[in-house]
């Protein structure tokens, strides 16, 4: 394995380095640098939506989850997906025709412009930075751990965590968005590939489905529908983590940017085609995998689950090529990520267009110091972390909405400071400060729902006035 | 039928869907008969259920209103 690992690190390395020198320009102006010309066509559309969004948490959480959840996690995940590609074919194109014709730089500078409030600016970015510097730290620990893991060298996980920002932080530096965008590629396709070259080995190696699904119900009967047998994938769960995922296009800037800088419609609609295919490519295998360690790995540790059934239990081959795809799959949606980051930075940023890229990427290495931080401290349980994640940036999307349908959005300026306390209860509410539920209703769920219901009647009462 | 009037179907049926996913029909309480390829119920219903969601975005994607802007 050693030595596939070898020969296969030095090509993606090479090629990463290749992508770097093929796209690196003198000039780093916004456009080209935050939106990569802002031209893009439908396969690096594919490729680079899908590579931010399955990424460590697919890989690495997904088989946990259906280990642990069991069947229902598909329509958590999948079924939501796919949902949310309709979304994008639909609210996509509302939001690019809103844009189009303004210097969109970013949400939150887009949301400034929109209610003509700097604090709107601001709850956007705010409402980005919070949530997703966590999602970015789950995916470079669920790879560092897995690494320290599956490898027996000894060395610590901050070393894994550390090499993996600096590879990140070099290529996205010197080439922009152009840079991500293509490896991204690259790694979208090394993703697919490589999960489900595992995907079928487990699935043999339990004598196909019908033989994995019977051992399952002697085994565990519970996997094989919902609530799972410790009862999370219940309604509530379910319908919230669909309405946190149709939300990521228009919530997460690291979608919003791809969204906005599609060559035309046309590009937009093929790449939401090829995303709704990509996505139950994906998360099959993880499907088997995750089947796999139901059956073989019951009562096995999360690390311990995921080196045996990744590494331990394939061919030597293929455990070197599926550390790369963990590598790849963590670091194409942390870089785009921590990206985002910058360029929502820049879009809030007024003045001459080069000092304020160069602020912007300052705070692009602030935001991946912070990432690798949380990294280290944060815990294993990626599904429920990237949840958290999903809906803390869903919270926006009531006054990202309102700004993009609403043409008087201005006149409704009390929603971002709803938006801002919404974001306030709900963290306090992820720190078991504030109860999880309230008159058995999830608090995010409610949080969510008010804000919609307080946009809506806003808009009406203030069509009415109009 | 107007592309205008296919792509309104599009959003109902896929809003029809949304309902269905939430319901007994897709995802019953520990309920993993009828097996079908040998996978349980819920399984094979949400493969199902993403299948039609992909179909009614690919159409969704031909009968736009904004495709050729």
């Amino acid at each position: 394995m050693k030595g596939t690992l070898l020969i296969a690190g030095t090509i993606y390395i090479l090629l990463l380095v290749a992508f770097t020198m093929l796209t690196k320009t003198k000039e780093k102006d916004s456009k080209s640098y935050f939106l990569a010309g802002a031209n893009l066509g439908s396969i690096l559309g594919l490729f680079t939506f899908a590579a931010t969004l399955f990424s460590t948490f697919t890989l690495l959480g997904m088989p946990e989850f259906f280990r642990t959840h069991g069947v229902g996690a598909w329509i958590f995940l999948a079924v939501s997906d796919l949902v949310m590609v309709f979304i994008l074919l639909w609210i996509g194109y509302h939001l690019r025709k809103k844009t189009r014709g303004q210097a969109y730089l970013g949400m939150a500078g887009f949301m400034e412009k929109c209610y003509e409030s700097r604090l709107a600016g601001i709850v956007a970015f705010l409402g980005a930075f919070i949530f997703l510097i966590p999602y970015v730290a789950i995916q470079i620990r669920g790879v560092a751990t897995f690494l320290q893991g599956a490898s027996e060298n000894g060395l610590p996980l901050w070393v894994y965590a550390v090499g993996m920002v600096v590879i990140m932080l070099i290529y996205s530096e010197i080439g922009g968005l152009k840079a991500i965008i293509y490896s991204d590629t690259l790694q979208g396709i090394l993703l697919l590939i490589i999960i489900w070259m595992i995907g079928i080995s487990c699935l043999n190696k339990l004598g196909g489905l019908t033989s994995t699904f019977e051992q399952i119900n002697a085994q565990n009967e519970a996997l094989l529908s919902i609530p799972g047998p410790k009862g999370l994938l219940n309604f509530q769960f379910l319908f919230g983590s669909m309405v946190a995922i149709c939300m990521i296009p228009f919530t997460q800037p690291q979608v919003s940017t791809r969204l906005i800088i599609m060559k035309n419609e046309r590009s937009l609609f093929r790449t939401a085609i090829g995303l709704g295919t990509f996505a139950i490519l994906v998360i099959l295998p993880t499907l088997f995998i995750g089947m796999y360690g139901a059956i073989k790995y019951a009562d096995a540790s999360i690390p311990e689950f995921q080196a045996q059934s990744l590494i331990h239990d394939q061919a030597g081959y293929l455990g070197a090529f599926m550390i790369i795809g963990l590598v790849a799959a963590a670091i194409s949606t942390a870089d785009s990520q921590i990206f985002a980051l910058g360029g929502e930075t820049r879009s809030l940023l007024k003045g001459e267009d080069k000092s304020m890229v160069k602020i912007a990427r300052i705070g692009i290495f602030i935001f991946a110091g912070l990432a690798l931080i949380f990294a280290l401290k944060t815990s294993d349980q990626l599904v429920l972390l990237a949840r958290s994640s999903f809906m803390g940036t869903a919270l926006l999307a009531p006054m990202i909405f309102t700004g993009i349908f609403y043409e008087r959005a201005n006149r409704i300026i009390t929603l971002p400071w709803l938006t801002l306390g919404a974001i306030i209860i709900f963290i306090l509410t992820e720190l078991d400060v504030t109860p999880k539920t309230f008159l058995a209703v999830r608090a995010d769920l409610i949080l969510l729902g008010v804000l919609g219901l307080y946009a809506l009647i806003s808009v009406m009462s203030d069509k009415r006035r109009a | 039928m107007n592309s205008s009037k296919l792509w309104t179907l599009c959003r109902i049926v896929v809003f029809i869907m949304v309902i269905l996913i939430f319901s007994p029909l897709v995802i019953p309480v520990g309920k993993a008969d009828p097996f079908l390829l040998g996978m349980p119920y819920t399984l094979w219903m949400g493969f199902l259920v993403s299948l039609i969601l992909l179909a009614l975005t690919i159409i969704g994607s031909f009968v736009h209103p904004g495709r050729d802007e």
